[in-house]
């Protein structure tokens, strides 16, 4: 036997916590001073070995472990796991937040009570915008922005009046909308562009004057 | 005039017999409480290395076996249970402390990390015991409960079989192979 399986074989004999080493290992070993040492230094460390384990595992309980598990199953006051309490206060922090999200949504104040302004960005003015007059078309160009503004009484679905309002007039016309209160319509048909059919011929009328009495600059000067 | 009506003495006869049995739940389960106890700290012990930590995961099995009580009432499976369990709870929480400690470190500066141990702390450590205690943690879990349980005083490895609920033979392998892991380990 060489030393190398003596000393692979002593170790198995420590690790199987066998007490008696194979005959052909004893014999090796009782004539070679290598495996002797080796011998000697496996005891150590496996004593070593088991003394470390013994006083991981033995230790006493402490007194008040029993006491504990008996409270707790009295219903006293038990301490509960930190990862419980961490998922109950974010359970509640989640609820109490829904709660306030919802009451402020539910009484927002800026909502309009009874008129609906509506927005619409262009990206392109389409061929409507071309045929419109050029103070249109210019403030068209220039904002991009139209105000589409609803009367109380008329529904979404019916054509509604459209403004073209500039970005910093915006505001200052939908407050002006809001703060009619009586008149609306009134307000609306302000704004409202004169309907002109395009294809009927704008008719001029005449200028009647019912009395004409003409005058030198001296007589006049004189009264 | 209202007329009061008597229950009969049945229903509290009922009640009667059922806190007693109650009672004697909790009386058989107190028993136990007090045996076996001292072993669920021991095995969380092994596994956390914490007095505190040891005692918190052995109150919360027991207090589990008390749920389970009525199909625990053999001596021997409450004990395999108890030492199952307990088990179980300490490497969750070795794992979920090993794991709050990366994040924490993760989160913090590396300048702020703890510096390794130097030679000289190393000497003045005990320090077989803390390599002995990092080639455990490194130990596969059905190893290191095996190593553990025939740690602890009293416990043949007929018995640790009987704990584990496994044979004898490989009760024995898995010791074999612990030990000549360990050993490697600290040499």
């Amino acid at each position: 036997m060489n030393c190398h399986l003596a000393q692979k074989k002593i170790i198995d004999c420590f690790a199987a916590g066998v007490a008696v080493l194979p005959a052909e290992v004893a014999g090796h070993q009782e004539t070679c001073a290598t495996c002797q040492d080796f011998l000697v230094a496996q005891q150590k460390l496996f004593r070593a070995l088991d003394e470390g384990l013994e006083s991981l595992v033995r230790v006493p309980a402490p007194p008040s472990l029993v006491p504990r598990v008996r409270a707790r199953l009295d219903g006293g006051p038990v301490p509960t796991s930190w990862w419980r309490s961490v998922w109950s206060f974010g359970a509640l922090t989640a609820i109490v937040f829904l709660a306030l999200s919802l009451h402020v949504l539910w009484h927002h104040p800026r909502r309009p009570a009874d008129l609906s302004v509506a927005f619409r960005r262009e990206a392109h003015p389409g061929p409507k915008a071309e045929a419109a007059s050029p103070r249109t078309n210019a403030l068209a160009r220039r904002t991009r922005t139209r105000a589409a503004v609803l009367p109380a009484h008329q529904e979404p679905s019916e054509p509604f009046v459209e403004v073209i309002a500039l970005p910093e007039e915006r505001a200052a016309f939908a407050k002006f909308v809001a703060e009619v209160p009586e008149k609306r319509d009134l307000a609306l048909a302000l704004t409202r562009p004169t309907h002109v059919p395009a294809n009927e011929p704008r008719e001029i009328g005449l200028l009647e004057i019912a009395a004409l009495e003409v005058k030198s600059l001296a007589e006049a000067a004189a009264e | 005039m209202q007329e009061l009506v008597l229950h009969t003495t049945g229903t509290l006869e009922g009640r009667a017999s059922e806190d007693a049995e109650q009672t004697g739940v909790r009386l058989a389960f107190d028993h136990y409480l007090v045996e076996f106890g001292p072993l669920a700290f021991r095995v969380a012990m092994g596994v956390l290395r914490n007095p505190a930590d040891a005692e918190d995961v052995a109150q919360e099995a027991l207090f589990r076996a008390h749920r389970k009580f009525p199909g625990l009432r053999e001596p021997s499976r409450f004990r395999a249970w108890i030492v199952r369990v307990t088990f179980r709870l300490a490497l969750d929480r070795s794992r979920s402390a090993r794991r709050r400690e990366l994040r924490e470190t993760a989160w913090s500066r590396p300048e702020h990390r703890p510096a390794p141990p130097t030679v000289e702390q190393i000497a003045l450590a005990n320090e077989f015991q803390l390599r002995l205690e990092r080639a455990l943690d490194q130990l596969p879990d059905k190893f290191r409960i095996v190593l553990l349980l025939s740690a602890i005083q009293g416990y043949t490895l007929e018995e640790v079989s009987g704990l584990l609920e496994i044979p004898l033979g490989t009760v024995k392998s898995r010791l074999f192979f612990a030990r000549k892991y360990l050993a490697e380990k600290l040499k």
